[in-house]
C-alpha cells in the first residue's frame, strides 16, 4: 500500500478581485507537473481554493510550499 | 508611457520604472536586492527563489516610492520570462501577474538577454552594433539582421561569468566573484600560461578553468597571479572572437553588455582592439551592466510599441530560451 497525498487550501477573507488576482498570478505556472500530480484552483466568493494531489512526498511538499509562498507574494503585490 | 520592469532570473530581484521620452527612455527608479550564497557555494535555485519571495514587496514598494509613482500611473508591466532559474523566474512572474490582474495593467513577458542588449543600446546611444553579451548566463557575439539577433560566436561550454564564479568559488569567494577576482588580479602583473581555446568565432573555457584551478592547488603561484592569468587568457580569447566577428560583420560599433561588462580590464582590452579597427566601442554603464529591472522595463516599452499585451493565461516562464529564436517586431 502506498501513501496518497491530497490537500485543499482555502485562502479566505479576500475581496473577489483579490482572489481572482491571486488565481491569475499562480495559474499559468500549473504546467509540467510530475506524473500523477495535479493542482486545481477556483475562486469561491471571497476565497481562493487550491487543491493539490498526487506525487511523491517530496514533490507534494515542494508544490504546496511553492503555492503558499506564491499566494503570499501575489497578495502583497496586489496590495501595493 | 511608464513601464514597470521586474527582473528575477537568477540572484537578483529588481524592479524599475522607465518613462518613455521620444524614442528613448528615462529611468525613474531601479531598486535591487540580491541573493548571496555562502562563500565557496554556488547559487541554489530554491534558496534564491526564497530570497526573492522575501524581498519582492520591499523592492517593489521602494521602486514605486523612488519613482514617485503610484501603481495607477503604470501603463505596462514587463517581467523576465526567461531564460533563467525556474523557481526564480516564477516569483517575478507571480508579482507581475498579480499586479496586472488586480489593477488591469497590460503585461509583457520579455527575454532577459535581449533586455541587456536593448538597455545597453539605449544608454550608449548605439545604433547598429556588434554586441558582446558576457554574463553568468551568456557569452555571445550578436548582430541584428532580419528581425532577429543572430549569433556570430558563443561559448562552447561554460560562460565567462560562470568561469569567473566557479574559479572564484574554488578560492573560497562568495558568488558573484567577478569583481573580487578583478581586484585580486590587480595585485600582480605576472602572467602564467594557461590553455587558450578559440575555435572560429567560438570560445571554450572549461580547460582554462581546470588548469587555473590546478595551478592554485599546486601551490606554485599566488592567488593574484592565478587570477591575473585567468583574466588575461579568458579576455584575450573574447577579444580574438570579437575581432573576428567585427571583421566578418563589418560593424562600426561594439557594445558590451552583461555583468562582466563591468570589468575594467576587459573593457580596456576590447577598447584597444576596437581602436585598431576604427570601431566605436562602449560598455553598458556599470550600474546597469548586470541584471536589473531597467533592462526588463525598457524592453517592455519597446515591445509595447509593436505588440499587443499577452493574455494572463499565456504568461508562462521558460528556463531555456534561445536569444536567436525571438522575433523582434519593434
Amino acid at each position: 500500500m502506498s501513501l496518497e497525498f491530497k490537500v485543499r487550501i482555502r485562502i479566505a477573507e479576500l475581496s473577489g478581485p483579490m482572489a481572482v488576482a491571486v488565481r491569475d498570478a499562480l495559474a499559468p505556472d500549473n504546467i509540467d507537473f510530475p506524473s500523477g500530480q495535479s493542482i486545481k484552483m477556483e475562486v469561491s466568493g471571497d476565497s481562493l481554493i487550491v487543491a493539490v494531489s498526487g506525487g511523491t512526498a517530496a514533490q507534494f511538499i515542494a508544490t504546496v510550499d511553492e503555492v503558499l509562498e506564491h499566494a503570499s507574494v501575489a497578495l502583497e503585490a496586489a496590495r501595493q | 508611457m511608464r513601464c514597470l520592469g521586474i527582473e528575477s532570473t537568477a540572484h537578483t530581484f529588481s524592479c524599475a520604472v522607465i518613462e518613455e521620452h521620444g524614442r528613448g527612455g528615462r529611468i525613474l527608479a531601479d531598486v535591487r536586492d540580491a541573493y548571496v550564497p555562502p562563500a565557496g557555494a554556488g547559487i541554489h535555485p530554491r534558496e534564491a527563489a526564497r530570497h526573492h519571495v522575501a524581498a519582492s514587496a520591499g523592492v517593489l514598494g521602494g521602486c514605486l516610492r523612488d519613482a514617485s509613482t503610484g501603481i495607477g500611473d503604470i501603463d505596462a508591466i514587463a517581467y523576465a520570462a526567461g531564460p533563467g532559474l525556474g523557481p526564480c523566474l516564477r516569483v517575478g512572474a507571480v508579482v507581475a501577474r498579480a499586479l496586472c490582474s488586480y489593477h488591469g495593467i497590460p503585461i509583457y513577458p520579455v527575454h532577459h538577454a535581449i533586455g541587456h542588449i536593448e538597455l545597453g543600446k539605449m544608454l550608449t546611444s548605439m545604433d547598429d552594433p556588434l554586441v558582446l553579451l558576457v554574463s553568468g548566463g551568456h557569452t555571445m557575439l550578436l548582430a541584428f539582421s532580419d528581425r532577429r539577433w543572430r549569433v556570430f560566436g558563443e561559448t562552447l561550454d561554460v560562460t565567462l561569468g560562470q568561469l569567473l564564479d566557479q574559479f572564484g568559488r574554488s578560492l573560497g569567494l562568495a558568488s558573484p566573484c567577478g569583481m573580487q577576482i578583478e581586484k585580486i588580479a590587480r595585485e600582480s602583473g605576472k602572467y602564467c600560461e594557461l590553455p587558450y581555446a578559440v575555435k572560429g568565432n567560438d570560445v571554450s573555457f572549461s580547460g582554462l578553468y581546470s588548469a587555473a584551478k590546478q595551478l592554485v592547488a599546486g601551490g606554485s603561484v599566488s592567488r593574484a597571479v592565478a587570477c591575473n592569468s585567468l583574466q588575461e587568457t579568458a579576455f584575450a580569447m573574447i577579444c580574438e572572437a570579437a575581432e573576428r566577428a567585427l571583421v566578418l560583420t563589418k560593424k562600426r560599433e561594439l557594445l558590451v553588455v552583461g555583468g562582466v561588462a563591468a570589468n575594467v580590464r576587459l573593457d580596456s582590452m576590447l577598447r584597444q582592439m576596437s581602436r585598431r579597427h576604427g570601431c566605436k566601442m562602449a560598455s553598458a554603464p556599470i550600474r546597469y551592466a548586470g541584471d536589473c529591472g531597467s533592462q526588463i522595463a525598457w524592453l517592455g516599452i519597446l515591445q509595447s510599441r509593436a505588440e499587443a499585451p499577452v493574455r494572463l493565461a499565456d504568461t508562462t516562464v521558460s528556463q531555456s530560451w534561445r536569444l536567436d529564436s525571438v522575433d523582434v517586431n519593434y
